[in-house]
């Protein structure tokens, strides 16, 4: 079997609007929506220089998985991703002291 | 294949009302959901859970299942009758556009493209859609990188990738394979595969970000002397020059040997002085003499 080369998605390779769609199964009004509710942050000026992070796309990913399975409206999205970051970074800081 | 009971899926009675229905599937979402539970198999539950409500939650789906499967039990062997065409009258929920095609050949046989009529369509070019999966790596393949073997599921078929790993991942992170997502159609492109990186939980080191993270043992003349000691890095052990006068608690930064990258991560090791167990008398002895001398 051949190696497969695979493509970090980081501050080096952006996801334009169009990829990060297909990438969640989402249109662009979901991701247009995200935006207006400071879920995710596009870097670029206009919609169509538009570019994704990987924390863009962690984040749009858990957030449409929320809106569509659970029901929950975005300002509730955008509440629930904040609070499931700070329980991450809790997570991270108590194995520190570990 | 199989007969899949969703009644017993949802944990309903088959008289359900439609709000029963809809209320045991939000509790269970809520419990099994993957993204936020920490119930084992949730991915697996939730899946099944999906599939089940997209069918009973609908209350066309749940007419045709209920005609067709009266004479079935869940597991019984299964294959859809011969006239079977189900025509979905309209394109009911969001959720249906959107779904990620992860149902069981089950529901695929009675619902799926192809029950739909898909076959009458197929000089339609489509390109395949992009899937996501979640790997496991150790904190030592995301520090060296390297060829991995993989097995993706995605409910009806498996299949095993060998990929390479990136030096220098970090939790978290997606990475994406061109190509390796659902097939296209008629010449339409290839999907493409993202694979949502976890970095396991290790024995000695914890990692945020590109920074490691180490609690290390000295020795109480170690601390108090200063001098060469061992430090434990990914890349191997460093000699380091501890300090004289050291305390537990104190941190140090080794500068770019966290996780490599541009720019590499740093390791923070945290002292800790360890006494060590007093075994003989003339061990004892030496602590009564720093005793005396070094208390005042």
């Amino acid at each position: 079997m051949k190696n497969i080369s695979v493509t970090i998605i980081d501050n080096d390779h952006l996801l334009s609007l169009e990829e990060i769609c297909r990438a969640i199964h989402a249109d662009d009004d979901l991701i247009i929506q995200l935006i207006e509710y400071h879920v995710i942050q596009p870097k670029g000026s206009s919609k169509k220089n538009w570019q994704f992070d990987d924390l863009a796309l962690k984040r749009a990913r858990l957030a449409r998985n929320f809106y569509y399975d659970l029901e929950v409206n975005l300002a509730g999205v955008a509440l629930l991703i904040d609070m499931l970051e700070k329980i991450e970074e809790l997570e991270t800081h108590i194995s520190h002291l570990k | 294949m199989e007969f899949k009971d969703y009644y017993q899926t949802l944990g309903v009675s088959k008289t359900a009302t439609p709000e029963e229905i809809k209320k045991q599937y939000r509790r269970l979402a809520r419990k099994y959901h993957p993204d936020v539970s920490k119930e084992k198999n949730a991915e697996e539950k939730f899946k099944e859970m999906k599939e089940a409500y997209d069918v009973l939650g609908d209350a066309e789906k749940r007419k045709a299942y209920d005609q067709m499967g009266s004479n079935y039990q869940g597991g019984d062997s299964f294959t859809p009758p011969p006239d079977w065409q189900y025509q979905q009258a309209h394109q009911a929920r969001g959720q249906q556009h959107h779904g990620q095609a992860d149902f069981s050949d089950f529901f695929e046989s009675l619902f799926g493209q192809h029950a739909r009529g898909a076959r009458h369509q197929q000089n339609f070019q489509q390109d395949g859609e992009d899937q996501h999966s979640k790997i496991n790596i150790t904190l030592e393949e995301a520090f060296r990188g390297g060829a991995r073997r993989v097995t993706l599921s995605s409910g009806k078929n498996k299949r095993e990738l060998n990929i390479k790993i990136p030096a220098g991942i970090a939790d978290g992170q997606s990475i994406r394979l061109n190509g390796q997502g659902s097939p296209g159609f008629n010449g339409g492109k290839n999907g493409d595969l993202y694979l949502e990186i976890h970095i396991e939980k290790h024995a000695q080191f914890s990692v945020d970000k590109k920074d490691i993270y180490l609690n290390l043992h000295v020795m109480p003349w170690d601390a108090a002397l200063g001098g060469k000691i061992e430090v434990p890095t990914l890349g191997g052990n460093i000699a380091f020059t501890l300090p004289a006068n050291s305390q537990t608690g104190q941190k140090i930064r080794l500068k770019g040997r966290g996780l490599p990258g541009n720019p590499a991560g740093d390791q923070y090791v945290t002292l800790a002085i360890y006494n060590p167990e007093i075994k003989t008398e003339e061990q004892k002895k030496l602590f009564e003499e720093m005793k005396s001398r070094m208390s005042s």
